[in-house]
């Protein structure tokens, strides 16, 4: 295998292994430092969370749960699709069979699960603009007795709330045009494996966007 | 090879009955417990999904490195911050700490000067008392 | 042909993958930003001759010191020695051809003019007036200025600045020379290395913080906004994660530099290199669990307040340390009081000087008398301007034959870092006694009483401009005149004078392999001469 890609190899490396192992340690390298960029807003998330549970609840409870589920499972299946077109593309894959054909067909499902993904959650946002969860002069929310500041602490779950999904909806908007982009390319290519290393490099993107969902899933919309 | 797309599977499948024990720990309430399962079903899914999609099965040490480090890094601002925040209530000095301390009875009569100018806000509004009652 | 002439076009400058050539256009710009920030400080200083506020108004006061704050943090240190020495010097150092992505460290220079437009657009726009801290919910609510300009700057390149680290450390893991195990890097190398780890682990949480308050400038509702139950003080934490780690950005290159310099010009062994090694990852490590020290007197919680206190202390230790194996280094070494020397000298007395201040602001109850003083901005500029500054010119006089072929003038070069060492001292060691006093910081007016320590520091300012000045000129001038250098001018060891001065297009022109421990210095031959260049052909 490295021979075979020897005329590909950049300028700072010897081999084709060095170059793909530096690739996917530099992507670990940028994951860790996006799990400190979400990180701020999860550190924001801890001490509003300790501060005020009982606003958690009642912001939780605006939420549609089975929405939140459906998109977790559209997540976890477009990033099974990714690790097998990874498992295929590698180098060290068995490289008999023609492949372009079944990775372009799990890359295009995985966009448009993406997509599916994100129509849902707009969906859920424009629901909860109309019902005026968005914070700002336009908030209201009609039970709110039983909480703090009279309710206003609802608004700072709901600012969290579209702070954090909306980091992840733009990173998972970067991630569809990335995945389709590569379904393109791939399509197009002489020669997939080529194409290697920025396919396991943007596969690690997508399961790491897939990871911060995880997260956010139980965090906004399973408070108890 | 075919080994390690049916465990690509299996991890799908085992991803999905987590997904389902988290949405039905939902409906049962066991405070305080629900937060801790949930988040260690979370915890669970996010290493299936690394050790097995991202392949951190087969990584080399430093990649490793690299994926924990970023994890203990998020722990080093989560517990800083909350050694803050949970400590806030306790009580400020504890009482044994002040016996030096002379009690000036004028100082609880100095009356704070009187603003004679009002502070700009972004929206030009002024503030007011309605401002420090929301507080 | 080298890496300078091999193509002289402004095209092959503007997009090229070299290494080298990034760290120039670097060094570039980040004198034109040390400028930009320096003028602010003229101003400023000019303004405090006088107890009144007669030069400028309350106003431009603020906005010149956050100016100067802004442009000197995000636009000068950060970068400074990483991109420039680090850029120009980790491939040379671990025999490699260029940095692991060398597109990557091209658009991480594009990623930082950006940012540098955002923040010169601002400047022109009016100016920002928050600190370069724009503590809520001053900067989310209150303030009237370009606050949201000035953040997109930073944010933007921050985004340069992971970008750097990112490169660096894949760099340094996968591309060394065959031979040079992690023990056998030079130091300089640990402490990019080090600083990398905090460039990427901590620049995200500022970029993070940076937009929520900008989120919040623009709805009229965030996470840090009282009126919903959030707290401003969350701001701080959050800042200080990032901005605390950043102090140790700013100087733990600079160690490496110093740890350079003075085993070449002490001719001796580096002491105890395991050490300083690994003191430079303790610092980095250490360094991300201190950041509440600076909100001793905010309202956080006294028992948070007890826990940073500890925990600056033991930051002390390794940063100690290091002092005592430089000063080890010294004894009984045949000491070259060269150029590079002389600033080597100066940071460590100057970083001691600043380090031990540090102590005394980590100590809960005397930082409550001196918070907000000027106390603490003698402090931290005896770090990074003493510290970080003089590493940064040691270290740029030092690489200067390897990076331009040329040996500047010598006798120049000392009288500068002279005038930068006493210039530095007389501005701001008036101000540590002026803090004790109480004179706040950030007033355009002062009692009367302060007012000899004032002129006195701005008298200093102006010797200090001028010993920045003097660098620009001899060092452009040897650009033109000065002797060419020999591969290797200081007889220094590392792999990066084993190559031509200034190197070729791609470093080496066979791969060089290394088969011993780094500083392999013997005591020197009684006629020893260094940093002299070649003698004129006839």
């Amino acid at each position: 295998m490295a021979n075979e890609m020897s005329s590909e190899i950049a300028i700072p490396y010897d081999s084709a292994d060095q170059q793909r192992s530096a690739a996917t340690f530099g992507m670990w390298v940028f994951l860790a430092t996006e799990v400190l960029f979400f990180g701020g807003l999860f550190v924001g998330y801890v001490v509003y969370r300790y501060e005020y549970p009982e606003a958690f609840r009642t912001g939780s409870a605006e939420l549609n749960l089975w929405s939140g589920g459906a998109m977790t499972l559209l997540l976890l299946l477009g990033s099974m699709l990714v690790a097998v077109v990874d498992h295929l593309i590698a180098p060290s894959a068995d490289n008999r069979s023609s492949l372009r054909g079944p990775v372009v067909r799990r890359l295009v499902a995985t966009t448009v699960l993406g997509i599916a993904f994100l129509a849902l959650e707009f969906h859920e946002y424009h629901q909860l603009i109309q019902d005026g969860r968005f914070p700002g002069h336009a908030f209201r929310l009609s039970d709110v007795s039983s909480d703090p500041l009279d309710g206003r602490s609802v608004e700072m779950f709901f600012t969290l709330f579209f702070c954090m999904t909306g980091l992840h909806a733009f990173h998972m908007c970067l991630g569809i045009l990335l995945v389709g982009g590569m379904a393109v390319a791939i399509g197009r290519s002489e020669q997939p494996r080529s194409l290697a290393n920025p396919m396991s490099v943007i596969g690690l993107y997508w399961h790491f966007v897939d990871i911060i969902w995880v997260f956010l899933y139980p965090l906004f919309y399973l408070v108890r | 090879m075919r080994s390690h797309q049916l465990s690509i599977y299996l991890t799908f499948l085992a991803l999905t009955l987590l997904l389902a024990a988290t949405i039905g720990l939902s409906f049962v309430d066991i405070r305080p417990w629900n937060l801790w399962l949930g988040l260690a079903i979370a915890t669970a899914k996010m290493l299936l999904i690394a050790w097995v999609f991202m392949n951190l099965a087969h990584s080399i040490g430093p990649v490793r490195v690299a994926a924990a480090a970023g994890l203990l890094w998020l722990s080093f601002a989560i517990v800083c911050t909350l050694a803050d925040y949970t400590t806030r209530g306790w009580g400020e000095t504890p009482e044994h700490w002040l016996r030096q301390t002379e009690h000036v009875e004028s100082y609880d009569r100095v009356e704070p000067p009187q603003p004679e100018f009002q502070i700009p806000t972004a929206s030009g509004r002024a503030l007011d008392d309605s401002d420090l009652g929301s507080l | 042909m080298n890496y300078l002439n091999e193509s002289t076009t402004l095209r092959s400058w503007f997009l090229t993958t070299d290494h080298k050539r990034i760290a120039i256009l670097y060094l570039l710009s980040l004198t034109f930003f040390f400028f930009v920030g320096g003028m602010a400080a003229v101003l400023f200083r000019l303004e405090l001759i006088t107890p009144e506020g007669d030069l400028l108004s309350a106003d431009s006061y603020n906005k010149l010191f956050s100016l100067h704050g802004i442009v000197m943090v995000w636009f000068f240190l950060i970068p400074s020695i990483p991109t420039v020495l680090g850029n120009f010097l980790i491939p040379l150092m671990i025999g490699a051809r260029d940095l692991a992505f060398p597109r990557l460290n091209l658009l991480s220079w594009y990623i930082f003019m950006a940012g540098g437009l955002f923040t010169l657009t601002m400047i022109v726009a009016g100016g920002v007036d928050t600190g370069w801290t724009f503590y809520t919910p001053y900067s989310s609510t209150y303030a009237n200025t370009f606050v949201i300009l000035a953040a997109t700057g930073i944010f933007i390149s921050g985004f340069s600045s992971i970008a750097t680290g990112l490169n660096f450390i894949v760099s340094i893991h996968v591309l060394r020379a065959p031979g040079l195990t992690w023990f056998r890097l030079p130091i300089f190398v640990w402490t990019i290395y080090a600083t990398s780890l905090i460039m990427v682990l901590a620049t995200p949480v500022l970029a993070v913080t940076l937009a929520l308050v900008a989120v919040e400038r623009i709805l009229g509702v965030g996470i840090f906004d009282p009126s919903i139950g959030g707290d401003p003080l969350l701001f701080q934490h959050l800042f200080w994660f990032y901005s605390h780690p950043a102090v140790y950005i700013m100087i733990l290159p600079g160690m490496g530099v110093i740890s350079e310099v003075v085993p070449c010009f002490s001719r001796k062994r580096l002491y105890g290199y395991g050490f300083v090694a690994m003191a430079t990852l303790a610092i980095a490590s250490l360094g991300f669990l201190v950041w509440g020290h600076h909100m001793f007197v905010s309202g956080q919680s006294m028992y948070a307040g007890l826990l940073f206190s500890l925990l600056s202390m033991l930051v002390a230790v390794p940063s100690a340390v290091k002092v005592f194996n430089w000063t080890a280094t010294l004894y009984k070494g045949t000491i070259f009081l060269k150029t590079p020397m002389l600033y080597a000298l100066g940071f460590i007395g100057l970083f001691t000087f600043g380090g031990l201040t540090g102590i005394c602001l980590a100590t809960l109850a005397f930082d409550v008398h001196v918070h907000d003083t000027y106390f603490i901005i003698a402090h931290f500029h005896y770090i990074m301007v003493g510290g970080m500054l003089m590493a940064y010119l040691g270290g740029l006089h030092f690489w200067w034959p390897k990076i331009t072929g040329r040996i500047y003038s010598e006798w120049w070069g000392r009288v500068s870092a002279l005038v930068v060492f006493g210039g530095f001292n007389m501005t701001f060691f008036p101000q540590f006694i002026l803090g004790i006093l109480g004179n706040p910081r950030r007033y355009h007016t002062y009692p009367d009483e302060f007012q000899v320590f004032h002129v006195m520091s701005s008298l200093g300012a102006t010797i200090l401009g001028i010993g920045y000045l003097l660098p620009c000129c001899y060092l452009l001038w040897s650009l033109k005149f000065g002797r060419r250098a020999s591969n290797d001018p200081w007889h220094a060891t590392g792999l990066e004078w084993r190559t031509t001065s200034p190197p070729p297009k791609h470093n080496f022109l066979s791969q060089p392999t290394v088969s011993g421990p780094p500083y392999a210095y013997e005591s020197p031959h009684p006629e020893l001469v260094i940093g002299e260049g070649e003698p004129e052909p006839h």
